[in-house]
């Protein structure tokens, strides 16, 4: 159960049904009474906590966490807003794991929260698995049918966003941003010349079961059969 | 030397209130924003699909009117707060000028189940005949009534009086039975992007500005304002010209 604590209910809707529909279980609160009442019931697996909170604020509520010893090891994700430095610092510094700066994408919240779960749970071989292709982010190895499958570093970063969000449409344009950096300014083009030669390597390696489809205009999704 | 003085504290105190009120506005302007961004991603990549991205498109809707609104509000503001921007006076009929305000507020009262009554003074009396800004009336009515409405739930009633108040000044008075205004609250309504309840103001879709564009427009209108509140039962506010 991940819980999400964010006073504007329209954006506490949005995260807890993008969470929803990505495998995970989620919750949402707009206010640190709601959330009190919740964590008496049910300890969640993470958290992820807005900073600009109507009475108690973020950084309080995590204080609390960390002081708390059935709460002190939950994972938290502050969302904070852009340009306030002294709230990631003040954050990181009282025990957040990790961050997300608004406005931040639906995609990067779920990248975000399963890379926090991956690192908390201390599993040291988490592998994702579609088809006969299997991927271990930890040890950055990939096989097709178990035979191991060697890859660039962009191609196993562009296979990695994929076999974590099955059947999600990916815009050219957001893959340049997350893998790349939001910084590059080459052309999509290379997105394309990217997955081409992943599916090329995939394909003669005898992958089954799961399919790079393009889309047309917009860019690629992981089909699974 | 304490004339100088005086001005730099002055022009000091107007470049931070600048300052807050371009740092409040971006925050209130990127939280619609976000939403619509958020909802947009969802339906784009194939997550949200038939009745949810019929619901969310709607959302994407709501929140685009939202940002509308506020940016409307913020130059309305903008434009009262400039000591320098002059507001033309012409002649009106002011209960007349008040009513074609009311009247276009109906279909809006009706979708959301709120009664809207219009009283004006009774015909006998002399005519209310105003040489003023009709822009800032209709800005400072349309906020009034528009709140009013905004915070009734269905089946409450809003009452709009233009006339002559007991002590014979044009007087304009909107009433409602909405959710009314705690005590301690009352003074902080009129700030801006000031919000009561938060929740409260996003189903409503209040942009927080409407009460401060009424303050301001009396400010420059020499007009006073009186508010009565109490939570449960309703507010009213009298502006007195």
């Amino acid at each position: 159960m991940i819980y999400c604590v964010e006073d504007e209910m329209i954006m506490c809707d949005l995260m807890v049904y993008t969470l929803n529909n990505s495998g995970f279980k989620a919750k949402g609160f707009c206010d640190s009474t709601e959330f009190e009442r919740a964590m008496k019931e049910e300890l969640p697996e993470l958290i992820v906590l807005d900073v600009m909170l109507p009475g108690k604020n973020g950084l309080d509520i995590l204080k609390e966490l960390r002081q708390g010893s059935d709460t002190r090891n939950i994972p938290v994700i502050l969302a904070t807003a852009m340009g306030s430095e002294i709230d990631k610092v003040q954050g990181l510094d009282l025990g957040a794991d990790s961050y997300l700066t608004k406005p931040f994408g639906m995609m990067e919240l779920t990248a975000t929260v399963r890379a926090v779960l991956r690192r908390s749970s201390g599993s040291k071989t988490a592998t994702i698995t579609q088809g006969n292709i299997e991927i271990n982010p930890d040890e950055r190895k990939v096989t097709v049918g178990g035979k191991p499958v060697v890859l660039t570093f962009k191609e196993f970063e562009i296979l990695q966003m994929f076999m974590n969000n099955p059947g999600i449409a990916f815009f050219r344009e957001h893959i340049i941003e997350s893998i790349w950096g939001i910084e590059y300014m080459g052309e999509t083009r290379t997105v394309d010349v990217h997955v081409g030669t992943l599916r090329a390597k995939l394909k003669l390696a005898g992958s089954e079961g799961v399919h790079i489809r393009t889309l047309r205009s917009v860019g690629y999704k992981l089909e699974v059969e | 030397m304490n004339d100088n003085r005086e001005k730099e504290r002055l022009e000091r105190e107007a470049e931070n209130a600048r300052i807050n009120f371009s740092a409040n506005v971006t925050h209130q302007l990127k939280t619609p924003l976000h939403a619509i961004s958020g909802y947009s991603e969802l339906i784009a990549n194939g997550m949200a699909t038939g009745d949810d991205a019929r619901k969310f498109g709607f959302r994407i809707y709501m929140e685009a009117q939202r940002t509308l609104d506020m940016v409307n509000d913020i130059l309305a503001l903008s434009k009262l707060d400039d000591s320098a921007e002059m507001f033309n006076d012409e002649e009106i009929d002011f209960c007349s000028f008040i009513c074609s305000i009311v009247t276009s507020f109906k279909t809006m009262a009706e979708m959301k189940g709120v009664l809207l009554e219009l009283k004006t003074s009774e015909p006998d009396e002399e005519k209310i005949i105003m040489h003023v800004s009709s822009k800032l009336i209709r800005g400072m009515t349309e906020s009034l009534v528009d709140n009013a409405i905004k915070y009734t739930g269905s089946g409450g009633s809003v009452n709009v009086y233009a006339g002559w108040s007991e002590n014979s000044r044009p007087v304009l008075v909107v009433k409602d039975t909405g959710i009314g205004i705690p005590q301690d609250e009352q003074e902080n309504v009129f700030q801006r992007f000031y919000r009561v309840e938060k929740s409260a103001s996003s189903k409503t879709g209040g942009t927080g500005l409407g009460l401060t564009i009424v303050k301001q427009s009396a400010k420059r209108l020499g007009a006073e304002i009186q508010m009565k509140s109490t939570p449960g039962e309703g507010t009213e506010i009298k502006i007195l010209f």
